[in-house]
């Protein structure tokens, strides 16, 4: 019996073509769409993880406490000795690289303007094997002791440098007197992370350390973790080495990235108002095809229960129609959505345009990129026919329970 | 013993608060085989009493028996059941499923009682429609069938299940008077051969003419019952 229900439900999707394909291209249109979205924003969010690992807060970091707390002002009160620091830290299991660095405010000058900049004193050495900075940049890193240094490229572009260029930085040492180091660009960062072309210079970590009065000193140690670790239980690792006799404590980067995270939460809100929407489109949708495909066959449903057809066969007609819509809309919107996708991941979307190197707290410019999420696409595809054949009940079950007789009365 | 027994039968309509009654009790024998029409000017209470047997309505009062079985304590699923097992519907409109070819719509009254294979499915329901003339238009849709063919098609779907009973309501009121008198000749021919009850009202002095058993009812009473 059910066969011929669904034989004849297919045979009343065709009744109404126009509106069967209008109802199932709206679903479709939705479900696509959400797949795209999500691919972007889980994209996004992956993109963003490895700019922040690989540019700018490794996976780990070793600082004081107080630092953490006073970070966003660049404080160079909670330095700390480097030592034989990085060398032990190097002996926790899943430790790859590490490296120490010195972040501090300051002035870039280029003789006619300045503006304020992240001064970031690096070992040319050690700062590859944890950062993957040298790929952008185009010129070279600073050598060690040398008054060098690489400019983000938004930067450069902004004060008119280029490489072969001088300019000064202007700061203040660690006991607080001003301090103006000349150095010569010998490099631009061109990094997918805005922050970094937009205000960061990079200078040799000892040529760093001399000019603040802080030789062999730091602000930050860095840490690189091999491909596969537990974030926790390394950070936890490093902390015992640290923790006791340093008063140091290590933090892993999701403590870091708060700002970052924030909004990949609030991008996971975004996510379920879209899923909502998809939601009240299918209902909006299926409710009016079902209500005015039963609303023109009353007639012919009067008949049905005539030839002794029960309200809840009747009900099922009508929700294998609605099964029909959700499956057409959701495979369609699925096969749609995967095309897109297929394009999203191989030639991205350009978002330079919009935002140029503008920091937003996310940590992304350039093309972003989406990937591919099948735990979307399936649970588009079970939504978007579980949502047809709710929508589909109420007006299915009105069409059944009209008193035949009546229905049968009608021109 | 009765196909069908009505015993003072009565069923009133509201309009509002006012009472309207429909039958005034209304005492019915009808025999297996026999080919009966009920006649009577309009609102009478012919369709009334046509939805009664049909299991479409419940009577106000009184008692309705097929085959011995009452059918006024019966909840909506088993009065779908009757009319599923035992009885077969004819209308004035023909009332096919539009979308179904002729073949598929006769198809679908058989299949609806699950108890036939598809080889015997597709047996019956040939069959059945080479007996009502509609060889060569089994694939047809019913927009492509003339009104004579549709009804035909009609009494082919209410005849493939072998009902015990086929109610026929004013089965030739849409059809012309000479398509109208081939269609009550096949319910005769059909009445006679497969021995099936057919109960139907109607207008038509023609289709009177051939009944074999003319009931007349007027404001909700039989006025005469005659046996030919």
């Amino acid at each position: 019996m059910v066969w011929y229900l669904a034989k004849l439900a297919g045979k009343n999707l065709m009744r109404q073509k126009k509106r069967t394909v209008i109802t199932f291209l709206t679903l479709s249109i939705g479900i696509f769409s959400y797949i795209a979205v999500d691919s972007l924003l889980l994209g996004m969010d992956q993109m963003a993880i490895d700019n922040l690992t690989s540019l700018q807060s490794g996976h780990l970091q070793v600082l004081h406490p107080e630092y953490e707390a006073e970070r966003e002002d660049l404080t160079l009160d909670y330095t700390f000795e480097v030592g034989q620091l990085p060398q032990r830290i190097s002996r926790v299991n899943e430790v790859e690289a590490v490296t120490p660095r010195i972040t501090f405010s300051a002035q870039l000058n280029n003789g006619m303007d300045d503006l304020p900049v992240v001064g970031t004193g690096v070992d040319p050495k050690t700062d590859l094997q944890v950062f993957d900075l040298e790929p952008h940049i185009s010129g070279r890193m600073p050598q060690a002791g040398a008054y060098e240094a690489v400019v983000g490229k938004s930067l450069a572009d902004l004060m008119e440098l280029g490489v072969g260029d001088y300019f000064t930085l202007i700061s203040r040492t660690k006991a607080g007197a001003f301090q103006a180091i000349d150095l010569e660009v010998v490099g631009l960062a061109n990094t997918p992370h805005p922050d970094i072309n937009l205000a960061t210079v990079f200078l040799p970590l000892d040529v760093a350390a001399e000019s603040l009065g802080m030789s062999g000193q730091a602000t930050e140690i860095f840490v690189r973790l091999a491909p596969t670790h537990d974030l926790e239980a390394a950070a936890e690792a490093v902390d015992d080495i640290v923790g006791e006799r340093d008063g140091l404590r290590a933090y892993h980067w999701r403590e870091i990235a708060a700002d970052f995270l924030a909004i990949s939460e609030s991008k996971r809100m975004f996510n379920l108002v879209f899923l909502a929407m998809i939601f009240l489109i299918g209902v909006i949708g299926v409710v009016n095809t079902i209500l005015l495909s039963s609303m023109e066959r009353v007639k012919e449903i009067g008949m049905m229960k005539a030839m002794g057809l029960k309200e809840k066969e009747i009900i099922l007609e009508f929700a294998l129609e609605a099964a029909g819509i959700g499956f057409l809309g959701s495979l369609s919107g699925i096969a749609i959505g995967a095309a897109l996708n297929l394009y999203l991941i191989n030639v991205g979307i350009d978002i330079s345009a919009f935002f140029g190197d503008m920091s937003v707290g996310y940590p992304v410019t350039g093309s972003i990129y989406g990937v591919w999420n099948f735990q979307t696409m399936l649970i588009s595809f079970a939504l978007g026919l579980g949502v047809c054949l709710l929508a589909s009940y109420l007006p299915a079950r009105g069409a059944a329970a009209k008193d035949p007789i009546k229905s049968l009365q009608r021109s | 013993m009765a196909l069908l027994k009505l015993t003072g039968v009565t069923k009133d309509y509201y309009q509002g608060t006012v009472r309207v009654p429909a039958l005034r009790g209304i005492d019915l024998d009808i025999k297996p085989g026999e080919f009966t029409s009920i006649a009577g000017p309009s609102g009478s209470g012919k369709t009334t009493l046509l939805n009664l047997i049909g299991c479409l309505d419940k009577p106000t009062s009184g008692q309705i028996a097929l085959e011995d079985r009452p059918l006024e304590q019966l909840t909506k699923q088993q009065l779908a059941d009757v009319r599923r097992d035992k009885i077969g519907f004819i209308f004035q409109s023909y009332n096919l499923i539009p979308v179904l070819s002729a073949y598929e719509n006769v198809e679908f009254s058989l299949a609806l009682l699950g108890r036939h294979s598809q080889a015997e499915i597709r047996s019956k329901v040939i069959s059945i429609l080479d007996a009502v003339g509609l060889q060569g238009l089994y694939e047809r849709k019913p927009r492509d069938l003339s009104g004579g063919q549709q009804q035909r098609v009609a009494i082919a779907r209410a005849l493939v299940k072998e009902p015990k009973l086929i109610l026929a309501d004013e089965p030739t009121a849409n059809l012309d008077s000479e398509t109208g008198e081939a269609i009550v000749d096949l319910m005769q021919t059909m009445n006679r051969e497969k021995n099936v009850t057919f109960v139907f009202s109607t207008h038509d002095p023609m289709v009177m003419e051939h009944a074999k058993r003319l009931i007349t009812v007027k404001d909700g009473h039989v006025e005469s019952d005659e046996r030919r």
